[in-house]
């Protein structure tokens, strides 16, 4: 059962061939970790380093990166290099009385190797320490560009096996990098394009001037964005593969936050052609457009609920920022404005979690700009960090994790935490300048 | 407007070059910059056409520097003018335009009716407290409520365009009050 499960899904998403080991293997004693709010020891798991047999230094350390990824989900303790008490190799018995002393559940053993025309072969396959028990096998066959990912597809596997939640290591991030000058001419922004880690940048868009909003189409192949490269705020829409892209919105007045329909034909944005900040949805291949808010306040940071029937944006017609919620169906606006936040005087950029239970949004609490996590059905607001100036939050296509912009001593950086706010915030790998605007890419589907 | 005019020529002349161009860095986009030019390239295209009662004059000044210059005849290029205030400062959460900026406002808003051929942007800009998105429009409900008051001044909309940079342009780039007090603005930009 368990098994047939697993091999439907991996056709589903996966582009790199792989396959499981040993089939008919049976499980049964998994060790399952509870998501559930409040919980606090994270599973102690043991990652061996992949063997590597052949002459120089393995081309990436696959084990490595599993282990940041799983210790970023805050779910799981990966032990540190000094606390394995051996490095069994696949193949070899394990001997589990020794692991039995450490704190692990699960051991992971794997291996990688060059297999000629610049392919590789990586392996692994996860042990339950208690039982001695395999409960996870699978193979790769990867060029050397995608080692990485080969990496993150394994933390997946392990994720999904462990927590019963399909994994989010395996995805991208969208944000914008500028050398902050303190000369505004000096200044180049970057809009790039990373793994989930922050690893393996490609850069999408250099400019002189500033680079805001990027957003995923829900397919993951486009980016909505805006750029001031004509001075002002206009939003575009870029194909990733090709670099292509399209002018879509360049209205007098504001045109900013643009954010896509789950069925990804529309995009949500704010436009102040007629006055002010005002919602707007736009039918990306007509440009038909319908206007969606009317008042003489800002409204403006439209988010989609999951299921397209609903925009959430921020307005601040009660005086101070607050989030609104308001029906929308294929002819545009279908109701009336709700206000869904009344804790705090400043709720703003909201979006839903792929669940549409939550919305993760920017607080202000004594002064202090952070990331919160509000249940739609108690209106229970959780503040998830600590920091000053957060910004930015979006969810992990699972759910479980939001990644947000902070800074960090005068710079701009990324932070992940678990939306339960069990773990401290997970930064995500330093990369120069002040990053900022941060959006979670879709599942990858190949 | 006739008291100005008389006091320029006479201040015009103590001012060492140095002041004249630190008065000009905070705009941070190349038309902003162009009153500058003006000043050296001796009499422009405006000279003597403003109304504003003084010929346009071919600059020069002394090596030393210590010796006054002639300006050309556009007071947007004269560093003592109102109009050299080019920036607004707002409270924080604000578009209230404070007395000093009021008077600012006025004189911009004189030149500007005098001046039907002259355009200006006008910038708003946020602190970087807050949301982008919103300080985005933030930014636009400052510059608006400038347009609106230079249009209570009898400035034509036409010539006038609100644009806004949200907190995406900052001036000063610490995290602190001061850099806040700062960045929270609007520019007029000729």
């Amino acid at each position: 059962m368990q098994q047939s499960k697993l091999i439907s899904r991996t056709s589903l998403f996966l582009s790199l061939i792989f396959y499981l080991l040993l089939p008919g293997q049976n499980t049964h004693a998994v060790l399952e970790v509870e998501i559930k709010g409040g919980f606090q020891s994270a599973n102690p798991i043991a990652i061996v380093p992949f063997a590597w047999s052949q002459s120089g230094g393995a081309p990436e350390d696959i084990a490595a990166i599993v282990r940041a990824d799983l210790a970023r989900s805050g779910i799981f303790s990966p032990l540190g290099l000094n606390q394995l008490p051996a490095r069994p190799k696949l193949g070899e018995s394990v001997n589990f009385s020794r692991w039995k002393n450490t704190q692990a559940e699960q051991l992971v053993i794997g291996s990688i190797a060059d297999v000629g025309q610049g392919r590789y072969e990586v392996k692994f396959k996860m042990f339950d320490i208690f039982s001695g028990q395999e409960i996870l096998g699978y193979r790769y066959n990867v060029t050397h560009k995608n080692l990485r990912r080969a990496a993150h597809q394994i933390s997946d596997k392990i994720y999904e096996k462990l927590t019963h939640t399909r994994g989010a290591f395996d995805t991208l991030i969208a944000y914008v990098v500028v050398n902050n000058n303190v000369d505004a001419k000096k200044r180049v922004y970057t809009l790039a394009v990373a793994d989930s880690d922050g690893y393996d940048e490609q850069i999408i868009l250099k400019s002189r001037k500033p680079i805001m909003s990027p957003a995923w189409s829900p397919n993951g192949k486009r980016l909505a964005y805006v750029s001031f490269e004509k001075d002002r705020s206009v939003v575009y829409v870029q194909e990733l593969k090709s670099g292509k892209r399209k002018l879509l919105a360049q209205f007098k007045g504001i045109n900013s936050a643009p954010r896509w329909s789950p069925d990804g034909q529309r995009l949500a944005m704010t436009l102040s052609k007629d006055g002010n900040s005002e919602i707007y949805v736009m039918y990306i291949a007509s440009g038909v457009l319908q206007r969606i808010t009317n008042h003489y306040s800002i409204d403006t940071e439209p988010a989609w609920a999951p299921d397209g029937r609903s925009l959430i944006f921020t307005s601040d017609r009660s005086g101070k920022p607050q989030i609104y919620q308001i029906p929308v169906n294929q002819q545009g606006r279908a109701g009336n404005p709700k206000r869904l936040t009344y804790e705090g005087n400043y709720n703003s950029r909201a979006s839903f979690s792929p669940d549409g239970k939550f919305l993760v949004l920017i607080t202000r609490e004594q002064g202090k700009f952070r990331v919160a996590n509000l249940e739609l059905a108690t209106r229970y607001l959780q503040v998830l960090t600590r920091s000053k100036l957060d910004e930015s939050p979006s969810f992990a296509p699972n759910g479980k994790m939001v990644l947000y912009a902070t800074e960090l001593r005068g710079r701009g950086i990324l932070e992940a935490i678990a939306v339960d706010g069990s773990n401290s915030p997970q930064r995500l790998r330093v990369l120069s300048g002040d990053v900022r605007e941060p959006a979670w890419s879709p599942y990858r589907s190949q | 407007m006739n008291i100005r005019v008389k006091k320029l020529p006479v201040l015009l002349l103590v001012l060492p070059l140095s002041f004249l161009t630190a008065c000009t860095t905070i705009g941070d986009d190349a038309s902003g910059d162009a009153a500058v030019e003006d000043r050296t390239s001796g009499a422009g295209a405006d000279g003597g056409q403003n109304g504003e009662g003084y010929e346009g004059q071919t600059g020069g000044y002394s090596e030393s520097g210590m010796s006054g210059q002639s300006m050309s005849g556009d007071p947007l290029s004269d560093p003592n003018s109102p109009l050299s205030i080019r920036t607004i400062y707002f409270d924080y959460d604000s578009t209230m335009i404070n007395s000093e900026g009021q008077s600012a406002l006025n004189a911009h808003a004189e030149y500007l009716s005098l001046n039907p051929d002259k355009q200006i942007i006008i910038e708003g800009h946020t602190d970087e407290r807050g949301t982008r998105e919103y300080n985005l429009s933030l930014g636009e409900r400052r510059g608006r409520a400038v347009a609106d008051f230079l249009s209570a001044s009898g400035v034509p909309g036409q010539q006038m365009e609100v644009r806004s940079y949200g907190e995406e342009n900052p001036v000063a780039l610490d995290h602190n009050e001061s850099a806040w007090q700062l960045n929270r603005r609007v520019e007029l930009l000729y």
